[in-house]
């Protein structure tokens, strides 16, 4: 079980299938939801200090005020920080090639996934930060 | 008697050793003794004398000087003496001089002893040295030039009245001067050796230049005679000649016919002197390279040596109706030998004719070069404009007259401006090209043109100043063609490619949303039909999921709908729906319809603008821009203040017509929202209920109108947008 994940998106809809979709698999155990990615900017530089961040952040892209590459571009000054310490994938209805190919200019984003979040991606999830999580 | 004739014996021997000739004369002056003549100058005999007159022989003109003494002699009984001409036998004159003494009282003689010496020599002699003083006089004191006499020192001794009159000083003045008074300087030296020279018995001959009295310079020719006296020089004469007026004169010829052989020389005009004979006198250069020989082989040469050609010319014709006229003649001939076109001037001389001459055959060549290329311009259907450097036209072919419907006469030394109608073209266009004409370089220029007919048409306009050599523009050349078709195709490309371009951005915009807002929906509802495979039917869960997809696939109907409103929008190929519509109409409509919605919130609309401001738009379109707009502004309100809204509408310069609507909300803080502010389904305020498509209708819809939106806005101050309509 990933002890904790962020799932930053506008989308409600999109939200509760996620969620819904990573306890079925039991692949994480707290589950934030930020419908403003600024609020979970917020939680991130908090949870920095105090040593408590997000082991997996899914990130949506299309989103109202601060969409998900401001998102990225915000976070860039801590990449140093935060290297090692989390991950971040992106989940987003965009089919657009060009976004996946955007997102690769980020060190921070370790994957680009198309929505819905599957089963499958969600055992993956599971087995990699589970492994992690036992040692 | 006896004593007597002992006493002439007694005489006789005496005077025979006297040069002298002793005659007796009685009283009355008749000869009664004459001694023997030891000079027989005069040849008598003594027997052919004795009992004559003496006044016999003694010339007629002499007579009374002889009476006279023979009285004073008789009355005073002095001796007196006369000289006189008396009759030689051989007839001759010769002078006598005789003393009569008076022995009338001596009773011996009882007469006048008359001693007479013949000095006719003596006479002759006197006479010659008179008329040597005279020659001399002339020679000296009346020569023409200066005679001066100078001693080995060099000063002037003697000097004649020409001197005075050559340099102008008094003879006075003159005297004891050293002869390099009267000398310029620079001949000095050369006068100097010559005097030398004269002292060593050469005369010679200088020429140098004198200075007069008053200063001027006097050009003298001098000769320096030595005079020999006992073989050695004692004088040198100097004869100096005051050649001034020659020398000038000398100079003024040869100055004039320097000059007019240089005028002959320098003249583009060919020239040729000829005698009756047609005999080449003079020739210059031109003429000479022309007949390709020189000068001197030319010269004193029959021009029909040179061809035999020139003995049926139109020239010698001419020439020969000089001769019989007395005037000039001028007119043109081609001469095949020499393959040139002459334009010829043929005058009288007192010898026979001056011909002048100028080549014309480049001139010719030119002329009918002109007239094809006059035609070509004249003729051709691209229009020709010449201005001069003034701006006024010069010329103008028959193209561009048609256009205008003008003739040449009436367009000439007018400005462009005064003979195009006041709509053919926009003022400005031509202020801006006789602007560039001023560059000096040749430019092209597209202007659109309005014919009289009301057609528009487009001209290209290529225009080449023309430069003077010193830069400036002497005239200018426009030639106009008519390239409406080629314009309009252009334009239409253009306007393809701006069709083109906004279609590729609606496309791009088309896969925006596709891949964003059409997938959102449809990736959620294929999530929530996945997990219903995964959740038992009886589970409560399950009911939930298939709710969820429900909405999701209701959201994923509502995205379509909004898509196709939007692309309706954007499809502006729909028919034209364009009618005047009053902007301020429009206010009024969206105020009383949003009027409950701004009651309840207490906000104010106010709106400025020119009632007449007319908009030839689509009604619906704008009603919904505006009203979308100020909805908005209800919606994005700030609360911490009573809401403003200002609708305006202003005409700027160009006559576009641009309205704006303002308000205090809670603004947009526009470095973030720049790039997404028309996007679909972008909303900035999560507070706020709202699709987030708004915006990117609102920006549609004023696009499809042809006009231009923009937003300028401050967080917690307000929002600002200003549309812009072509006139």
């Amino acid at each position: 079980m990933i002890p904790q994940v962020f799932i930053i998106d506008d989308d409600e809809m999109s939200c509760y299938l996620t969620r819904f979709m990573l306890k079925l698999q039991q692949a994480a155990s707290d589950i934030v939801t930020y419908f403003d990615a600024e609020e979970a900017l917020k939680a991130i530089e908090t949870g920095l200090e105090q040593g408590n961040l997000p082991n997996l952040i899914l990130l949506d892209l299309n989103m109202p005020h601060l969409d998900g590459w401001e998102f990225l571009d915000a976070l860039a000054p801590l990449e140093e920080k935060l290297t090692n310490k989390l991950k971040i994938f992106i989940l987003t209805s965009s089919v657009d090639p060009y976004d996946e190919e955007r997102s690769r200019a980020y060190s921070l984003v370790s994957g680009f996934l198309p929505k819905p979040l599957s089963a499958e991606t969600a055992n993956l999830f599971k087995q990699q930060f589970g492994v992690n999580n036992n040692e | 008697m006896q004593e007597l004739i002992n006493q002439h014996a007694f005489f006789d021997t005496i005077f025979q050793y006297n040069i002298d000739t002793i005659v007796v004369l009685n009283k009355d002056g008749i000869i009664i003794y004459r001694s023997d003549d030891m000079q027989p100058s005069l040849g008598w005999q003594s027997n052919e004398l004795i009992g004559t007159d003496i006044r016999h022989y003694i010339h007629e003109e002499d007579i009374r000087v002889f009476e006279a003494a023979l009285y004073t002699a008789c009355t005073l009984r002095t001796t007196e003496t006369c000289t006189y001409r008396a009759k030689a036998c051989s007839g001759q004159w010769r002078w006598i001089t005789s003393e009569l003494i008076n022995m009338l009282e001596h009773p011996a003689v009882q007469g006048f002893i008359m001693r007479s010496k013949d000095i006719t020599d003596n006479i002759e002699a006197a006479a010659k040295i008179k008329e040597k003083e005279a020659y001399y006089e002339s020679l000296f004191c009346n020569h023409p030039d200066s005679v001066t006499l100078l001693n080995s020192a060099g000063q002037i001794e003697d000097a004649n009245a020409s001197t005075t009159r050559i340099f102008g000083y008094t003879k006075e003045e003159i005297i004891n001067q050293h002869f390099a008074s009267f000398v310029k300087p620079e001949a000095l030296e050369t006068s100097q050796a010559a005097f030398a020279q004269a002292w060593l018995g050469k005369s010679g001959w200088i020429k140098g230049t004198g200075i007069h009295k008053n200063g001027t310079e006097v050009e003298l020719s001098v000769t320096l005679v030595p005079i020999m006296h006992q073989g050695k020089v004692i004088k040198v004469q100097g004869i100096t000649q005051d050649i001034t007026q020659v020398i000038r004169a000398h100079q003024l010829i040869k100055e004039q016919t320097e000059a007019q052989s240089s005028i002959f020389e320098s003249i583009n005009e060919g020239f040729l002197a000829l005698d009756q004979n047609f005999y080449i006198t003079y020739i210059n250069q031109v003429c000479a390279t022309l007949l390709n020989e020189s000068k001197e082989a030319l010269l004193n040469r029959s021009l029909f040596s040179i061809n035999p050609d020139l003995s049926s010319s139109i020239f010698l014709r001419k020439c020969k109706e000089v001769a019989a006229t007395g005037k000039s003649v001028h007119f043109q001939e081609y001469f095949p030998f020499i393959n040139v076109t002459l334009d010829l001037d043929i005058y009288p001389t007192k010898k026979g004719f001056a011909v002048h001459f100028l080549d014309i055959t480049d001139k010719i060549a030119q002329q009918e070069n002109f007239e094809k290329l006059f035609f070509v311009a004249s003729k051709v259907l691209n229009g020709v404009l010449i201005l001069q450097a003034n701006g006024t036209i010069e010329w103008a072919n028959e193209s561009f007259l048609k256009v205008l419907d003008i003739s040449l006469t009436e367009a000439k030394g007018k400005k462009v401006s005064e003979i195009l109608g006041e709509n053919n073209i926009n003022y400005d266009t031509i202020i801006k090209i006789a602007q560039r004409v001023q560059n000096g370089v040749p430019f092209s220029e597209d202007i659109a043109f309005t014919q009289k007919n009301g057609q528009r048409i487009w001209l290209h306009v290529d225009i080449t100043p023309e430069l003077d050599k010193s830069g400036k523009i002497k005239r200018s050349f426009f030639i106009l063609s008519d390239v409406s078709a080629l314009k309009d195709a252009e334009l239409h490309l253009q306007q393809q490619a701006n069709a083109l371009f906004l279609k590729n951005q609606d496309l791009q915009q088309f896969t925006y949303m596709v891949s964003h807002n059409l997938r959102a929906p449809v990736a959620n509802a294929l999530g929530y039909t996945d997990l219903l495979y995964r959740v038992q039917k009886n589970d409560p869960v399950y009911d939930k999921i298939l709710n969820k997809l429900k909405t999701s696939v209701t959201r994923l109907d509502d995205v379509i709908k909004d898509i196709n409103t939007i692309l309706a929008v954007k499809d502006k190929d729909k028919p034209n729906t364009k009618q005047p519509v009053s902007v301020a109409g429009v206010f009024r409509q969206v105020h009383e319809r949003l009027q409950g919605a701004l009651a309840e919130c207490g906000g104010q609309l106010v709106t400025e603008l020119n009632e007449d401001y007319k908009l030839n738009t689509d009604k619906v379109y704008l009603y919904s821009i505006i009203y979308k707009l100020v909805s908005n502004a209800i919606k994005y309100r700030s609360p911490n203040r009573p809401l403003k809204i200002n609708l305006g509408a202003w005409q700027d310069a160009e006559g576009k017509i641009v309205l704006w609507i303002t308000d205090n909300g809670i603004g947009m803080d526009m470095q973030k929202v720049k790039s997404h502010l028309f996007k679909l389904y972008k909303r900035f305020n999560t507070n706020v209920e709202g699709k987030g498509m708004g915006l990117l209708l609102v920006k549609n819809q004023v696009e499809a109108l042809g006009g231009h939106i923009e937003v300028a806005s401050q967080l917690d101050s307000g929002t600002v947008f200003t549309i812009s309509f072509n006139s």
